[in-house]
C-alpha cells in the first residue's frame, strides 16, 4: 500500500478546529483576566473609600470629644462661679487639657480637608477665647470679685463664645456625616458593579466552556469517524487486493489454457500440411522412378517432356524441402509455446535443495563439452539451502549452462564461475557469469522474449531457453536480470525467495 | 477383420478431412481394406449409428468399428462415446479414442465412460502415420462382434 498523503496535522478540520479552540481559550483568558481586573479595582477604590469612612468617623468622633469635653469644662466652671466649692473646679482642668488635646486631634484629622480648615481656624479662635473668658471668670471667683465675674457672665460672652463654637461643630459633625453617607453609597455601588461582572463574567466562561465542549464533542466524532473510514478503506484495500489476485489467477489460467488450444488447434492443419508434405514425396519419389527407369524425354526436343523432368527431378524436391522445413520451424515454434503452457500448468513441489549438488548434477552433463574446449566451471556456493521446485531450477541452470558452453568466445577458453549470497527481504542472488561473447546493450532485454535471439546467429536455436528460464523463475517468486559486455562476458543474476511462497505467483 | 464372413466397416468420426484422409490412407498402408466410413460432424455420425428414429435398430446385423475424435465442430467426442455406450445394440461396439488430448483425466473419463482404446496423436507426422499404422495392424487381428 502506498504511504497515506493525508497528515492528521494537514487536515483542514483539525486546522480549523486547532484554531477555533485557540480562539475560544483566548476569549476565556480575556474574560477571566477582565474580571481579576474589574475586581481588583473595585477592591482598591472600595478599600479607599471604606478609609474615607473610617476618616470621616475619625474626624467626626473627635469633633464630638473637642465639644463633649470644652461642654464639661464650661459645666465645671459653671458650679464652681455658682457656689464658689472648689470641688466643682475638680474635672476643670482635666477637661480644658483634654479638649485642648482633643482639639489637636481633630486638627491633625482634617489637615488633608481644605473646605473644614476655615472652620478649624475660626474655632481655634473661638476656643481660645472661651478658653480665655472661663480661666479669667474662675481666677475672679478665686479671688472673691463676685461682682466682676457677675459682670463677665452678664455680658453673655461664655454663651455666645460656646454657641458660636457649636456651630462649627455642627458644620464639621455634619460634613462627615455627609461624607460617611456618600462613601457608604459609593460601597453599594461597588458591590453592585461586583455582582454585575461577576455574574457577566460566570456567563462568559458557562459560554466559552460550552462551546469548547462543543468543539471538542465535535472533533472527536470526526476523529471516530475518520478511524472508522480508514478501517472501512483498509479492510476495502484487502477485499480488493483479494479480487485484484483472484483476476490475475484467473486471467492467467485463460491465457494458458489459450496457449494450449491454439497449440493444439494449430497442430492439426500442421499434421496435415506435413503428413501430405509426405504423400507428396513418396509421389514424386515414384515419378522420379518411372522417369529414370523408362528414360522418357532423356534427350527430347520437346520442351513440355523437358519441362515435366526437371519439375519432376528439381523443382517438386526443392518446394518439397521448403515446406518441410518451413512446417519442422513452425512445428518447433509450437512446441515451444505448448512446452511453456505445460510448464506453466505444472504443479510446483517445493522442497529443500542444496544449490550445490543440484547445479553439480546439472554440470555433469556438460562437462566433457566444456573440457574438449579448455574450459573451467567454478561453483562457489558451499551451503546455500534454498527452498524451491527442483525440475524448475534443473531446468533454468541446464539453460544457462547450455547458452553458456553454446555461446563461448572462441578467443578464450570459457570460465563460469556460479555464486551466490543472501540479500535482504529473505531472498537469494545468485550470479551466474561467463566470459563468452557476450551481448550488445540495446539486446539486453530482447533475449528474454520469446522467439528473439541477438547477436551472430550461426548456431542453431529456437529463442525459447531464456524466455523460458525468467517464465520459470517469475513463478518461483523471483526474476532474472543480465549484465553483459560484448566480447567480455555476461552476468545473469537470479533472484529467488529462500522459503517457496504459500501460493505460486499467478505469473508464469 | 472380419466376423463370420461379414466385413467390418470402420465410422471415422472426425472433423479435420486432411486427418481422416491420413489416417484412411495409413491404415490402408497397414494391409486394412475393410469400408472406411467418414463423418466431419457428430450429429451425422449419430444419425448413421442410430438411424433415423434414434434407437440404434439400424445399426442391427452390422460389424462395427468407431474411431472417434473428441474435438468436434457440433458436440464432444464424449457425448458419441456416451451414446454409443449407454445404446444397448450399439454398446458392444469397439470404439478406438483418437485425439490430440493427452490429458490424463480425459483419458480416465473416457475409459470410464467405456472407450476400448485410447490413441493419443502424436505430434509430429512421423510419430502420427506410425501409430495410425500400428493401429490399422491391430484392426488386422481385432474381433468385432456382431450389433445385435
Amino acid at each position: 500500500m502506498r504511504t497515506s498523503e493525508t497528515n492528521l496535522s494537514e487536515n483542514p478540520t483539525d486546522k480549523v478546529m486547532l484554531r477555533g479552540s485557540s480562539a475560544l481559550l483566548a476569549m476565556g483568558l480575556l474574560v477571566l483576566m477582565g474580571i481579576v481586573t474589574a475586581t481588583y479595582l473595585l477592591a482598591e477604590k472600595s478599600r479607599i473609600s471604606f478609609d474615607d469612612v473610617i476618616a470621616a468617623r475619625d474626624t467626626r468622633t473627635a469633633a464630638v470629644d473637642v465639644r463633649n469635653s470644652l461642654l464639661s469644662a464650661e459645666s465645671s466652671q459653671r458650679g464652681f462661679l455658682l457656689n464658689g466649692n472648689e470641688i466643682y473646679l475638680s474635672p476643670y482642668d482635666t477637661a480644658k487639657s483634654s479638649a485642648l488635646r482633643r482639639f489637636e486631634k481633630l486638627q491633625l484629622l482634617v489637615a488633608g480637608e481644605p473646605e473644614t480648615a476655615a472652620s478649624i481656624d475660626q474655632l481655634t479662635a473661638i476656643i481660645g477665647e472661651k478658653l480665655a473668658e472661663m480661666d479669667k471668670t474662675v481666677a475672679l471667683k478665686r479671688q472673691r470679685k463676685d461682682d466682676a465675674v457677675a459682670a463677665i457672665v452678664a455680658s453673655n460672652r461664655g454663651k455666645t463664645l460656646m454657641d458660636q463654637a457649636n456651630v462649627y461643630f455642627n458644620g464639621i459633625i455634619l460634613a462627615a456625616d455627609d461624607r460617611l453617607t456618600a462613601r457608604v453609597a459609593e460601597q453599594r455601588s461597588y458591590f453592585a458593579w461586583l455582582r454585575m461582572i461577576t455574574i457577566a463574567g460566570g456567563i462568559a466562561i458557562v459560554i466559552v466552556v460550552g462551546f469548547a465542549w462543543a468543539s471538542l464533542l465535535r472533533h472527536t466524532r470526526e476523529l471516530s469517524a475518520a478511524r472508522r473510514n480508514l478501517e472501512a478503506l483498509n479492510s476495502g484495500l484487502e477485499t480488493r487486493v483479494r479480487e485484484r489476485t483472484a483476476d490475475l489467477v484467473r486471467a492467467n489460467e485463460e491465457v494458458q489454457r489459450f496457449a494450449y488450444i491454439v497449440t493444439h488447434d494449430l497442430r492439426a492443419p500442421l499434421v496435415n500440411i506435413m503428413g501430405f508434405t509426405s504423400e507428396l514425396e513418396a509421389g514424386v519419389a515414384s515419378l522420379q522412378t518411372l522417369i529414370e527407369k523408362s528414360g522418357i524425354g532423356a534427350n527430347a526436343s520437346d520442351p513440355l517432356v523437358a519441362n515435366a523432368r526437371v519439375a519432376a527431378a528439381e523443382d517438386l524436391p526443392e518446394a518439397i524441402g521448403f515446406i518441410r522445413s518451413s512446417t519442422r520451424k513452425m512445428d518447433g515454434l509450437i512446441n515451444a509455446i505448448l512446452q511453456l503452457s505445460r510448464e506453466g500448468r505444472r504443479p510446483l513441489r517445493p522442497e529443500t535443495i542444496q544449490l550445490a549438488s543440484l547445479i553439480e548434477s546439472t554440470v555433469s552433463s556438460f562437462q566433457h563439452q566444456v573440457k574438449e574446449a579448455g574450459g573451467k566451471i567454478d561453483v562457489d556456493l558451499a551451503g546455500v539451502e534454498i527452498e524451491a521446485d527442483r525440475l524448475s531450477l534443473e531446468q533454468v541452470f541446464a539453460n544457462l549452462f547450455d547458452n553458456a558452453t553454446k555461446y563461448r568466445s572462441p578467443a578464450r577458453p570459457l570460465r563460469i564461475r556460479v555464486g551466490a549470497r543472501i540479500i535482504p527481504g529473505g531472498r537469494i542472488a545468485i550470479d551466474f557469469e561467463d566470459n563468452g561473447r557476450g551481448v550488445a546493450e540495446q539486446d539486453v532485454e530482447r533475449i528474454f522474449e520469446l522467439f528473439r535471439r541477438s547477436g551472430l546467429q550461426d548456431l542453431p536455436g529456437d529463442g525459447i531457453g531464456l524466455a523460458h528460464v525468467r517464465a520459470i523463475l517469475r513463478r518461483l517468486g523471483g526474476d532474472i536480470t543480465v549484465k553483459s559486455k560484448l566480447d567480455v562476458g555476461t552476468t545473469f543474476r537470479i533472484e529467488l525467495p529462500l522459503i517457496a511462497a504459500s501460493n505460486e505467483r499467478a505469473f508464469a | 477383420m472380419s466376423q463370420a464372413g461379414k466385413p467390418v466397416t470402420i465410422v471415422m468420426i472426425e472433423d479435420d478431412e486432411g486427418h481422416a484422409r491420413l489416417i484412411e490412407k495409413n491404415i490402408r498402408r497397414a494391409g486394412v481394406n475393410n469400408d472406411v466410413v467418414a463423418f466431419t460432424n457428430g450429429s451425422s455420425a449419430l444419425a448413421y449409428l442410430l438411424g433415423p428414429d434414434g434407437s440404434g435398430d439400424a445399426s442391427v446385423g452390422r460389424h462395427l468399428l468407431v474411431l472417434l475424435d473428441l474435438n468436434l465442430p457440433d458436440m464432444t467426442g464424449l457425448d458419441i462415446l456416451q451414446q454409443i455406450k449407454a445404446n444397448q445394440h450399439l454398446k458392444r461396439i469397439p470404439v478406438v479414442v483418437l485425439t490430440t488430448t493427452d490429458d490424463s483425466r480425459e483419458i480416465q473419463r473416457c475409459y470410464d465412460l467405456g472407450a476400448n482404446v485410447y490413441i493419443t496423436k502424436p505430434v509430429n507426422y512421423e510419430g502420427f502415420a506410425n501409430a495410425i499404422r500400428q493401429l490399422g495392424l491391430l484392426f488386422t487381428v481385432i474381433q468385432v462382434p456382431e450389433t445385435a
